[in-house]
């Protein structure tokens, strides 16, 4: 046996390990991936534990990686994929000297994005100056005009009035372009119509320091009278979040002033680029090494959370941890525990003690690449308990069989095949895809399973003679006309008879002729509805023999005699007389005989038969023919049915009156030990430790029905007898679904035929050569999406519940838990995939 | 005769299958899964093949073509005549 037949022995260890070696041991066993611990700290709230500042630490640590990294993304730098050379956790010295490296980094990532933000400010305040200025020439040459005017008219008259009207005041400044008509009508009615606004509108946009995002403002200047309104129109300004500018009226300094403001703010621009390219610099540096510092970030949390399920054992001063290891695997955790010890130099070793226990371990089984896709299949349905028997071994064979079964076609099965294979050879490239997507994840995780089903869906393809719904001729049909012209030319439908139109036997797979047929239905039907009750008979009756072994293994011997004896009588009986019966009928009726009650319209029917065998009933043969296939088949069947009745009690009764006997046995030896009573006590007295209270419970469970009342023992047995039996029955029908999908699957692929790609074949000319194409792109289509996705998708379903169910339910219990070692692989991908 | 042909060579076919693949699997190390894996696909295959050829051996009904199709057997399968014989 061995491979992956059932599952690892597993063994509970104790380890002590030296304070000092703690964390490269710990360290040593993450890298290899092979010890799951136990919590010895239940009791202890995750905030008292032992190394709840180190985990701070590192969560800060993680902070700060999560920032930079924040900050490589915003400015566009791609992170390097750390696909091979993975960093191990790293020492205290490369602890401290990482927590330095990650501080001056983030400080000097805020002060860079501090001042960013300032002089950013500062240039769209300018900015916004040197538009005030430059935008309000027309405005004041316009007033100045207007200052004419007003001289103009008043001639010399009255040189006062003209004095007066000559003070206008202004203020002038930027404002949010959506912001301007509210804030025009506000000052309109502050002034009561006094206000003159001129405005005018920017045509880039400036960038908001903060944010970075574009925003349109409107260039503005008031002109009003008097300081009153003057302060009344700057509490509206403000009100309006409208930044405000000095602006001299007078040509020549506003000149001056535009001047100055332009020389500023190359200036600035030369600081702030200098700027970026400091901050891109100092990303780039930073993100060749991110991601190895955030591996061992992780790595290193992952340690002081695993010290965290330790003991402190104050007086030997060691600490002190339990795991689950396979035994297998237990010189690999010896050497990881002495390099980790080694590495720090202790003197004092790190040992490992193998504990007995009788709690039921984790369930581990070794699996590859290629047997892990099949191992998920078993572990949705239910993890195995301990040792016991692992469907997933056969399963990577009957699995794509039974789905090659549903999904037999030769050309869809080439598809497969093709996506399989590049998935498979070309893994180790498209093992690197990180962000393919779930249903990616889950097609290349399962890339061997698509390959095999492929495989077999070629080779049923070649059975059923199946290619895109066309048939082969690849060694001569053994049916031919031999009919005459006149015969021929008269009939529009002729039924070759099977006496004399067919010559031997098709070498391999099914005769081409049936295909061409219009009875090709009912005789597939009848052909794959047998194949699919022959295959189902066998795949139930292996996995009722499956239990034999797990009988075996945990020596519940009594089990083979009192449960698998009946269940295996019971099925073969039955159904395996079924099964033999459409063998017989194949073998002994035929076309070609002289004795009249094995021509074919005497061949009866099998489940019409079937079912008058259970009921005990008679049918009336036609004239000439017989009853029944052989002689004394109903003395046969009688003492077939009479039998599989017998198992039905002999299931029911025979373990509860074994346990009630054996428990009967073990009373009477008790009473008989009276001499022993006394040691039984002193042992009661002192029982041993079992420290964890969940532990007895499972302890219990372990047991069994040493515990159980009698009362509970016949009502689980008799569920369990009701159970088999009907399920039995009504999963011999369910394999049906076998030819189910075979049939629909055929027949979908004939429709495609017919309604599509033949109406193109038929067409003719340039129009048709056209039209072809495009036809045969959308066959190409409907193809891949119909008949290979969805029904294979249906296939793969209806295949996953013939195992779940009708083979699994056989002799598997799956009350197992699966081993989940310690592993820094499993974390990092399990982090990945967040 | 030439189905017991065609029966003994897919038997000897499968069965040596089975026994190669069992005397391959000793050189790696996943030789219980390799064995496992090389006799179920025998097996399987096998008994795939065997059902059909059975079920062919003495076909108890045949095939019911339309004219064109027994037209296109006549034309293009060599086994296939016409003649002016009485039917048989």
């Amino acid at each position: 046996m061995g491979d992956m037949f059932r599952s690892e022995e597993m063994a509970l260890c104790q380890m002590f390990i030296q304070p000092e070696a703690a964390y490269t041991s710990v360290s040593e066993l993450g890298e290899t991936g092979c010890v799951q611990f136990r919590d010895l700290n239940v009791n202890v709230n995750a905030f008292q534990r032992k190394f709840v500042t180190e985990v701070r630490r590192c969560d800060e640590l993680e902070r700060k990686i999560r920032y930079i990294e924040t900050e490589i993304k915003k400015d566009g730098i791609v992170l390097p994929d750390i696909q091979d050379d993975i960093p191990r956790a790293p020492n205290p010295r490369e602890i401290i000297d990482l927590e330095a490296h990650l501080e001056k980094t983030e400080s000097e990532m805020i002060e860079l994005a501090q001042n960013e933000v300032n002089m950013k400010s500062n240039y769209l305040e300018l900015t916004e100056l040197r538009k005030v200025l430059e935008n309000t020439q027309g405005f004041f040459s316009d007033q100045e005009v207007l200052n004419l005017d007003s001289s103009n008219r008043a001639g010399g008259d009255n040189d006062a009035a003209a004095q007066h009207r000559g003070r206008l005041g202004f203020v002038a400044g930027v404002i949010n372009r959506e912001r301007v008509f509210a804030f025009e009508r506000m000052l309109w009615r502050i002034s009561r119509g006094n206000v003159f606004l001129k405005r005018s509108d920017l045509d880039e946009p400036l960038n908001d320091p903060a944010t970075g995002h574009p925003i349109y403002k409107t260039v503005f200047v008031a002109f009003f009278q008097g300081e009153q309104l003057k302060n009344r129109i700057k509490k509206v300004c403000t009100g309006f979040h409208a930044s405000l500018y000095p602006c001299p009226s007078s040509h020549n300094e506003r000149e001056e002033m535009v001047r100055n403001v332009r020389t500023r703010l190359e200036d600035l621009k030369l600081v702030l680029s200098q700027t970026e390219d400091h901050r891109s610099r100092v990303l780039a540096t930073v993100s060749k090494n991110l991601p190895s510092w955030s591996i061992m970030v992780k790595k290193m949390k992952a340690i002081y959370h695993t010290l965290n399920l330790f003991n402190m054992d104050v007086t030997k001063k060691c600490l002190i941890g339990e795991c689950w290891v396979p035994t297998n695997d237990l010189p690999v955790v010896q050497k990881a525990l002495s390099d980790g010890s080694a590495a720090v130099g202790s003197t004092i070793p790190s040992f490992l003690n193998v504990i007995d226990t009788n709690e039921q371990p984790p369930t581990f089984n070794r699996t590859n690449k290629f047997t892990r896709g099949f191992q998920n299949l078993i572990d949705a349905y239910g993890v195995a308990s301990y040792r016991e028997c692992n469907p997933a071994l056969y399963t990577c064979i009957t699995f794509p069989f039974l789905f090659a079964v549903m999904f037999g076609d030769l050309g869809h099965g080439l598809i497969l095949v093709l996506f399989g294979a590049w998935m498979v050879l070309c893994e180790r490239k498209l093992a690197r895809i990180r962000n393919g997507g779930e249903i990616w994840n889950i097609f290349f995780g399962g890339r061997y399973i698509i390959l095999l089903m492929g495989l077999f869906a070629m080779y049923t393809g070649l059975v059923y003679n199946d290619v895109f719904s066309k048939s082969m001729n690849l060694f001569g049909s053994r049916w031919f006309n031999n009919y005459n012209t006149t015969t021929v030319l008269t009939n529009p439908n002729l039924q070759l008879p099977p006496n004399s139109s067919a010559v031997g036997v098709y070498p391999f797979g099914m005769d081409p002729v049936w295909q061409l047929a219009d009875n090709k239905i009912i005789f597939l039907n009848s052909f794959k509805m047998k194949l699919s009750i022959i295959f189902g008979v066998l795949h139930m009756v292996f996995g009722v023999c499956m239990s034999v072994v797990n009988f075996t293994h945990f020596k519940r011997y009594a089990s083979i005699f009192l449960e698998f004896v009946p269940q295996i009588l019971f099925l073969l009986l039955l159904f395996g007389y079924m099964v033999f019966m459409m063998f017989f009928k194949w073998f002994s009726y035929n076309a070609r005989t002289s004795f009249q009650p094995e021509t074919p319209g005497c061949a009866p029917s099998v489940l019409i038969m079937f079912i008058n065998m259970m009921l005990f009933k008679n049918t009336e043969p036609p004239k000439g023919c017989n009853e029944f296939m052989f002689e004394s088949q109903p003395q046969l069947q009688k003492a077939f049915v009479l039998i599989a009745l017998c198992c039905i009690p002999w299931m029911l009764l025979g373990k509860p009156l074994y346990i009630k006997f054996t428990r009967k046995n073990k009373a009477h030896a008790n009473h008989n030990g009276q001499l022993t009573g006394n040691i039984e006590l002193a042992e009661g007295e002192t029982p041993l430790p079992t420290g964890f209270s969940g532990n007895e419970e499972n302890a219990g469970g372990a047991h069994g029905h040493d515990d159980e009342p009698m009362s509970e023992i016949y009502i689980h047995q008799a569920i369990h007898t009701i159970e088999y039996v009907l399920s039995t029955i009504s999963h011999t029908a369910s394999y049906l679904r076998l030819w189910a999908l075979s049939l629909a699957h055929a027949q979908l692929s004939e429709v495609l035929w017919q309604m599509v790609l033949s109406l193109g074949l038929k067409m003719s000319g340039v129009g048709g050569a056209i039209g072809l194409f495009i036809i045969f792109g959308a066959w190409c289509l409907f193809t891949l999406a119909i008949l290979v996705l969805m029904e294979g998708l249906s296939a793969f379903l209806h295949t996953l519940r013939l195992h779940w169910v009708e083979f699994m339910s056989k002799f598997y219990e799956g009350m197992g838990y699966a081993f989940q070692p310690f592993s820094f692989k499993a974390i990092l991908d399990g982090e990945e995939e967040e | 005769m030439d189905k017991h042909v065609a029966f003994m060579v897919i038997t000897v076919f499968w069965l040596l299958f089975a026994i190669i693949g069992f005397l391959v699997s000793y050189r790696y190390e996943e030789r219980g899964l390799i064995r496992c894996c090389v006799i179920l696909t025998a097996v399987c295959c096998y008994l795939a093949w065997m059902v059909t050829f059975v079920m062919q051996l003495n076909p108890l009904t045949g095939p019911r073509a339309k004219q064109k199709i027994i037209l296109g057997m006549i034309t293009y399968w060599p086994r296939s005549i016409i003649h002016d014989e009485k039917d048989p």
